[in-house]
C-alpha cells in the first residue's frame, strides 16, 4: 500500500492522538512517518492471505469469578493525583453550554470533532 | 580484577544465623548506591528512611523468632514504571512527574511479603520507549559502569547499571522488546524476561500489553531464579497471568544440562553483528558444547520481519494505553486551555517526550480507519508466523542460543537523534516478546575495549527453568559474570 505522507495526514493523526503539534513538529513528523512506512514496508511483500492474525498473548478463555464485592479505591485516593478536583469530582473545562467546547487554539488547528476516532 | 559473588541468597541465611542484622544490610546497600549514583545517575529516588524503618521491623520479627520470608532483608530496587506506595512512580515522564500510586504492584507486594525491602527506584527510558536510557525526561541519561561515556542500554538502564556496580540487591525491570536483556548485555549482568503470563503485570504502567513482562536483573542466574520463584505466579488482578504451577527454580538449576539440545538460528548471526560480539558468542556456545549440550542449526525464517512487526504492534498498543494520560485524572495539565480537546492536546504535547509522541502517533495511524488492515492486522499476521517459527524450532531443540544485541554499549549521543538506528539494536530481542517465550541474557566475555558482550538463550513458553538452568551451568564453569566494572562499590 503506497501512502503519500502529507501535512494533512499527519495533522489528522495528531488530532486523533490528541497531541498538539507545532509547524516544526509537523516537518519532523512527516519525515519520521516516511521513514517508518519505508521501514515496515518489508512486511507488505510477505504473503499472509491464509494466516490467522495473532492479537493476544494468552490462549486462556474468560473466567468468571464469584460476584463478591471487593475492596476498591476510595474517592479521596482516586482524586489524590488529579491536577484539579473539587473533592468529589475531577474538574474539567466546561464542555456543555459554555460556548467554548472543543475549540481550536492548539498550534496546529484541531477541528471540532468528537465522533471520529480510531477504527 | 575485582569480582562479585552472588549474594541475595546468602543475605537471608546470614540474618537467620544472626551474623548480620537487616539494618546493617540496608545501610550497606545505601552506602553502595550513594557511592556510585553520582557517576551513574541510575536511581530516580532513594528510600532511606522507609527502608531503614522496614529493616528495624524485620529485625524485631527475627528477634521474636517469626518466619521472616524467603528473601528476608534483601534490598530491592524498582524500575520507575512499576507502582510503589512509597515515593513516586513517573515512568521517567514529565506527564506524571509527581504521581503517587495508590497501591503497590503485585510484584512489589510479593517481594514485601517475602521480607524484601524496597530501597530505590531506577531510571529508564520514558515509558520504556528506548534502548539507551538517554530518553529519561526526569533524571537524564544513566551511564554505563564499564565506561561512563557510554549508555547502559535500555529501557531498564538504571537497574542494569546498578546491578553491575553493586552487589546484594534485587532489581526489578520490565521488558517489552528487550528492555531487560539488552541493558543486561551492555552492563555485563544477568537479566531474564520471563514467559508472557509468568509474572503479574498488575501495577506496571502499560506500554504494550501483549508484549510487556516484568523480570529481574542480577549478577547471576542463581539470583534470578531466587527472585523469580517469589514474583512468579497467578494473580487475580491480571487476567493474563498464567495459573500454571510455579516450578522450583532453584532446585531446577542443579539438574545436569548434558543432552539438552541447543539450537543456533542462522538468521541471528547476520553480517551486521559486530565481529567481537560474534566471536565471544561463538566461544560461549563452545562452553555449552564442553558441558555436553548438543548444538545444531535451526531456522527461524521470519526473523527479519520481527522488528517492523514489533514497531507496529507496540506503537498501536501504546497509543491505546497512553490515552489515559489526559491531564484530567493525574499528571500534567496545560494552563488555560480553551475547551476540553485543547486541554487534552496541549497537556499531552507538553507532558510527553518526542519519542513517546512519535510512537503514539504511529500507533494511532496504524489503528485508524483505512490503514488498520494494511498495517496493524498485517503485523498481527506476521506475528503469528514468527510464533510458528519458534514452535517448529522447539520441536527439534530445547532452547535457542544467539547474541543479545548485535553491538556492545555505544557512546551517549551516538544514536539518540535517529530513532530507526536505535530500533536496530533490538532486532535480536524483540522476537521473544512477539512469541511470548522466555529469554535470558548473561555475560560471555569482554571486547578488546573492555565492554561486556551478552549471550542470549530462548526457551519454550513457561520453560523459564530451562533457560535459567543453562545460564547457571554456564556460570558454574566460567567467571564472566563475576567480573566487576571500573565503577563498582560492592567490595
Amino acid at each position: 500500500m503506497a501512502i503519500e505522507v502529507t501535512d494533512d495526514l499527519v495533522c489528522h493523526i495528531a488530532r486523533l492522538s490528541r497531541i498538539a503539534i507545532s509547524q516544526d513538529d509537523l516537518k519532523e513528523l512527516v519525515s519520521h512517518f516516511e521513514r517508518i512506512l519505508a521501514f515496515v514496508g518489508e512486511l507488505q511483500s510477505l504473503d499472509t492471505r491464509d494466516v490467522e492474525p495473532s492479537m493476544f498473548s494468552v490462549e486462556s478463555t474468560n473466567v468468571d469469578r464469584e460476584d463478591i464485592v471487593c475492596a476498591s479505591l476510595g474517592r479521596t485516593e482516586s482524586l489524590a493525583n488529579a491536577p484539579e478536583s473539587n473533592g468529589t469530582f475531577f474538574v474539567v473545562p466546561r464542555i456543555v453550554g459554555g460556548g467554548s467546547e472543543a475549540g481550536p487554539g492548539a498550534p496546529v488547528q484541531m477541528e471540532e470533532d468528537g465522533a471520529e476516532g480510531a477504527a | 580484577m575485582t569480582t562479585r559473588e552472588a549474594s541475595i541468597i546468602e543475605i537471608r541465611d546470614s540474618l537467620l544465623a544472626g551474623r548480620t542484622k537487616a539494618v546493617e544490610v540496608i545501610h550497606e546497600a545505601l552506602r553502595q548506591i550513594r557511592a556510585v549514583d553520582p557517576q551513574l545517575r541510575a536511581t530516580s529516588q532513594i528510600f532511606q528512611e522507609e527502608a531503614l524503618a522496614r529493616a528495624e521491623e524485620l529485625d524485631m520479627k527475627l528477634k521474636k523468632g517469626e518466619e521472616p520470608g524467603l528473601l528476608a532483608g534483601v534490598p530491592f530496587t524498582v524500575k520507575d514504571n512499576i507502582c510503589t506506595r512509597t515515593g513516586t512512580t513517573t515512568a521517567a515522564s514529565k506527564i506524571i512527574p509527581t504521581f503517587r500510586a495508590p497501591y503497590d504492584a503485585t510484584v512489589v507486594l510479593k517481594l514485601l511479603a517475602a521480607g524484601a525491602i524496597p530501597i530505590a527506584k531506577t531510571n529508564m527510558d520514558e515509558f520504556g520507549m528506548g534502548s539507551s536510557t538517554e530518553n529519561s525526561a526526569t533524571v537524564g541519561p544513566t551511564r554505563n559502569p564499564w565506561r561512563t561515556t557510554h549508555v547502559p542500554g535500555g529501557s531498564s538502564g538504571g537497574a542494569a547499571a546498578l546491578a553491575a556496580a553493586t552487589r546484594g540487591m534485587l532489581h526489578l525491570g520490565s521488558d517489552t522488546g528487550g528492555s531487560i536483556r539488552q541493558p543486561a548485555s551492555y552492563c555485563g549482568v544477568t537479566g531474564i524476561k520471563p514467559s508472557y503470563g509468568r509474572v503479574s503485570r498488575y501495577g506496571l504502567l502499560a506500554f504494550a500489553s501483549s508484549l510487556d513482562q516484568i523480570g529481574v536483573l542480577q549478577s547471576s542466574a542463581r539470583e534470578c531464579a531466587a527472585a523469580l520463584s517469589v514474583i512468579a505466579g497467578r494473580d487475580p488482578m491480571d487476567s493474563t497471568s498464567a495459573s500454571r504451577a510455579v516450578p522450583h527454580y532453584l532446585g531446577e538449576l542443579e539438574r545436569d544440562v548434558r543432552g539438552l539440545r541447543l539450537g543456533i538460528p542462522t538468521e541471528y548471526f547476520p553480517d551486521a553483528i559486530d565481529a567481537e560480539v560474534r566471536a565471544r558468542v561463538q566461544e560461549g556456545i563452545d562452553v555449552f558444547r564442553r558441558l555436553g549440550v548438543e548444538t545444531r542449526e535451526v531456522s527461524l525464517p521470519h526473523t527479519r520481519y520481527a522488528n517492523p512487526t514489533y514497531v507496529l504492534i507496540s506503537a498501536a498498543e501504546a497509543s491505546s494505553n497512553l490515552a489515559r494520560y489526559d491531564g484530567v485524572h493525574y499528571g500534567h495539565r496545560a494552563r488555560n486551555p480553551q475547551g476540553l480537546v485543547e486541554l487534552y492536546a496541549r497537556s499531552r504535547a507538553e507532558g510527553f517526550g518526542a519519542e513517546v509522541k512519535r510512537r503514539i502517533m504511529v500507533g494511532t495511524f496504524v489503528l485508524s480507519a483505512g490503514y488498520h488492515e494494511a498495517f496493524y492486522n498485517k503485523a498481527c499476521k506476521v506475528r503469528k508466523l514468527i510464533r510458528q517459527d519458534f514452535e517448529s524450532a522447539f520441536k527439534e531443540v530445547d532452547a535457542i542460543v544467539c547474541p543479545t544485541s548485535p553491538v556492545t554499549a555505544f557512546p551517549i549521543g551516538a544514536k539518540i537523534d535517529d530513532p530507526l538506528k536505535l530500533y536496530a539494536v533490538d532486532i535480536l530481542t524483540v522476537p521473544a516478546n512477539l512469541a511470548t517465550v522466555p529469554g535470558i541474557s548473561f555475560p560471555c566475555g569482554l571486547t578488546s575495549e573492555k565492554l561486556p558482550v551478552g549471550l542470549q538463550i530462548y526457551g519454550r513458553p513457561f520453560e523459564d527453568h530451562t533457560v535459567l538452568r543453562l545460564a547457571h551451568a554456564f556460570q558454574m564453569t566460567t567467571k564472566f559474570h563475576l567480573a566487576a566494572p571500573p565503577v563498582y562499590a560492592g567490595s
